[in-house]
């Protein structure tokens, strides 16, 4: 049964290893994988905890339902004080890693200390030893997992370690499993180089009894089906997600130049198509999906000529693309592969450097701060290779860079440049790097950035179904009441939609299923209906939906508490500035000249504080910590 | 009339539903008229882009 997976508590500093069940209780207030996590988190650090000390922890887990029948139960999530904005750390990957975690009898991983010398975590059918890594120190994120595969002369070993940007302490290092699977976003790797933690090896051979079987098999045969019949299924099996990329450039919703522009004229080179012609070599799936959405690639010929590796995704089509002016596949793709190989966020790279490129053009830095490099435009494609490597080497303008945006502008402002000039360009919220899009027409998915709990972010909540234009009729029976617009330029429903999908996805990640199966790109993905019964067969608790809805709340509720204890509150659930004041230069009529009113961004923040039960500044309400059970935090039950 | 065999697009910029007609690789929306790059994957059409003036 899932329920007798456990929990591990790790001292690396001495070596002891604590194994304990998991209390029902805990499983019905949080459920498991990031919900656990967050609550974990909330109880083992706090505001005197440094992000790169001993005393952070490394939460890793698997998702309740991982490694059972339920779709896409595939999910591992990583969680830890973050280095890169020292609030919420949470990040979360597909792969095989968790399953094998749950066969090896363990559900949560919490790692403390720091280790005198590199070690790796070896755990199998119930135990766990720590390992010697040293000679593992310095390998590239595939070498490292098949080197450990070879010592224990077991092919089927799945890993999460990570590269020579977490052994360097790269603020937003990541950590990875399989070859572009990463638990990409707020710096984990960090934590693990931190730690000198270079990898978690899993192996497991237990059995994973499920409460109701048959019924069990029949429901999840019966949810593939209802998935896979949905368009969004065959769309994501065929491009990826990079299937929204041709619609988005067209709108005008994408951010080119660092946001100068919001749509690629010259499209031609970087569309789905392109990619098929010249790159794509097949797809590949995650533990228990059908969707397939994963690509494989191949570069045929010039001098990368037999590069094969997998991805890209719409994310990285967008970061390190036509973000940074590159307007081909091939800087793309050997960008995404440097950044997998050396385990750092593309997303962070991508933002920093585009961020670093209006600088250089506007003159606020020059080549005495960028050690020579040419930011210009035009030559992207040159200098992103050279920039990912002295990143991840922590070497010449890497180094700059490798502190993430708050570093970065501290140090700037050290060299002699204006903080507050330069600062003005960086485009994020709470010191978390965007997503390469142009959210200032679309409220929903701007708001949704602005208040997410690891800041700008799009997997906290992320309504991209509100660019369908559906009917409001289905919209206020799909949010749970209204009133709703179809229009995603309006601000009507836009908070009502984030508290929704927060909730949503905040008890996907606690289940450990893939989001893009959930209503993330379909109105007919699973929603809570799918999960209550998934829950059922699958562990024999029984949970209602409107109790996973108070379940998500509690955990987004908790990350609020952690923020707020941080000492954020609604003054920083905003975004940059320039969202605001500057209008899109262009895109398609529907949104040219669009930029953030923040009168009503005032007023979103007070309907999405008041659908939470939080006060005017966002701090939950005395009434609303009973309601949820969390008036007793930190209550220090794990 | 927009029937339910036809293969259709909805405009990204005013949201009518788009008729295809069969092997197009540029239509005019209507209602609107933004001019769209239209691509096919068997007998499904895609938006690919605008079309540059």
């Amino acid at each position: 049964m899932p329920l007798t997976r456990k929990i591990a508590y790790i001292d690396l500093s001495t070596g002891e290893i604590k194994k304990e069940l998991i209390p029902e209780r805990m499983r019905k207030l949080f459920l498991g994988g990031r919900g656990i996590d967050m609550y974990l988190l909330y109880n083992y650090t706090g505001p005197e905890t440094d992000p790169i000390g001993p005393e952070n922890v490394l939460l890793v887990s698997a998702g309740l339902l991982v490694g059972s029948p339920a779709p896409g139960s595939a999910r591992t999530h990583v969680g830890g004080k973050s280095p890169v904005t020292g609030i919420v750390g949470s990040t979360n990957m597909g792969g095989f890693f968790a399953p094998e975690l749950t066969f090896a009898g363990f559900h949560h991983l919490v790692v403390k200390g720091k280790a005198a010398k590199p070690v790796y975590l070896w755990i199998h059918d119930g135990e766990i030893e720590i390992r010697d890594a040293s000679h593992l120190w310095g390998k590239d994120i595939l070498a490292t997992q098949e080197q450990i595969r070879a010592e224990h002369g077991d092919p089927e070993i799945k890993s999460m370690c990570i590269g020579i940007g977490g052994e360097n302490l790269v603020r937003y290092a990541n950590v990875k499993t399989g070859m572009k699977n990463a638990g990409g976003r707020t710096g984990m790797g960090c934590i693990m180089g931190s730690k000198n933690l270079k990898a978690i090896a899993a192996r497991g051979t237990m059995d994973l009894k499920l409460a109701y079987p048959a019924e069990a098999l029949d429901f999840c045969l019966k949810s593939k089906e209802h998935f896979m019949d949905t368009k969004v299924a065959t769309a994501l099996g065929f491009d990826g997600t990079m299937f929204i990329w041709n619609i988005t450039n067209t709108t005008g919703m994408l951010r080119v130049k660092n946001g100068q522009l919001n749509k690629l004229e010259e499209w031609e080179g970087l569309t789905i198509e392109e990619f098929h012609d010249k790159y794509r070599v097949g797809t590949v799936a995650c533990f228990n999906c059908p969707v397939h959405c994963r690509h494989q690639w191949r570069i045929k010929d010039g001098p990368n000529a037999g590069t094969f590796w997998e991805g890209p995704e719409y994310n990285t089509q967008m970061s390190l693309g036509n973000n940074l002016w590159i307007k081909e596949w091939e800087p793309i793709l050997i960008g995404q592969y440097l950044t997998d190989i050396y385990g750092v966020d593309f997303s962070e790279v991508g933002n920093l450097l585009a961020w670093s490129m209006e600088l250089y053009q506007r003159g606020l830095i020059d080549k005495k701060i960028t050690q020579g490099l040419d930011l210009d435009w035009e030559n992207a494609p040159n200098i992103l290779p050279v920039v990912i490597e002295q990143i991840a080497k922590r070497e010449g303008f890497g180094e700059l860079l490798a502190d993430g945006a708050y570093g970065y502008i501290d140090k700037l402002e050290k060299l002699g440049v204006d903080r507050d000039k330069a600062w003005y360009y960086f485009i994020g919220c709470k010191g978390h790097s965007a997503l390469a899009t142009d959210d200032r027409a679309s409220r929903a998915l701007a708001f949704g950035a602005g208040v997410s709990s690891r800041g700008w972010d799009h997997l906290r909540s992320r309504p991209a179904i509100d660019h369908y234009h559906l009917p409001e009729k289905v919209m206020e029976e799909l949010y749970d009441g209204g009133p709703m617009s179809s229009e995603f330029k309006s601000y009507v429903g836009k908070a009502r939609e984030i508290w929704w999908f927060e909730r949503h996805y905040a008890v996907v990640d606690s289940v450990g299923t893939c989001k893009f199966h959930s209503c993330f790109f379909s109105p007919h993905g699973f929603k809570w209906e799918h999960q209550s019964e998934w829950i059922k067969y699958i562990t024999g608790l029984d949970i209602s939906p409107e109790e996973l809805r108070e379940i998500g709340a509690r955990i987004y509720t908790i990350e609020r508490m952690y923020n707020n204890r941080e000492g954020l509150s609604r003054k920083d659930d905003w975004l940059s500035d320039f969202m605001y004041e500057v209008p899109m230069p262009g895109g398609l009529p529907y949104v040219k000249g669009e930029k953030l009113d923040r009168d009503k961004w005032n007023e979103m923040l007070d309907e999405y504080y008041a659908l939470y039960g939080w006060d005017n500044e966002g701090v939950p309400t005395e009434e609303t910590l009973e309601r949820l059970s969390l008036d007793k935090e930190p209550s220090h039950i794990l | 009339m927009v029937t339910e065999k036809d293969v259709t697009l909805r405009c990204l910029n005013c949201f009518n539903r788009l008729k295809i007609p069969p092997k197009a690789h540029e239509l005019k929306c209507p209602n609107c008229g933004v001019e769209y790059v239209i691509t096919w994957r068997g007998n499904q059409a895609k938006i690919a882009g605008t079309v540059r003036k």
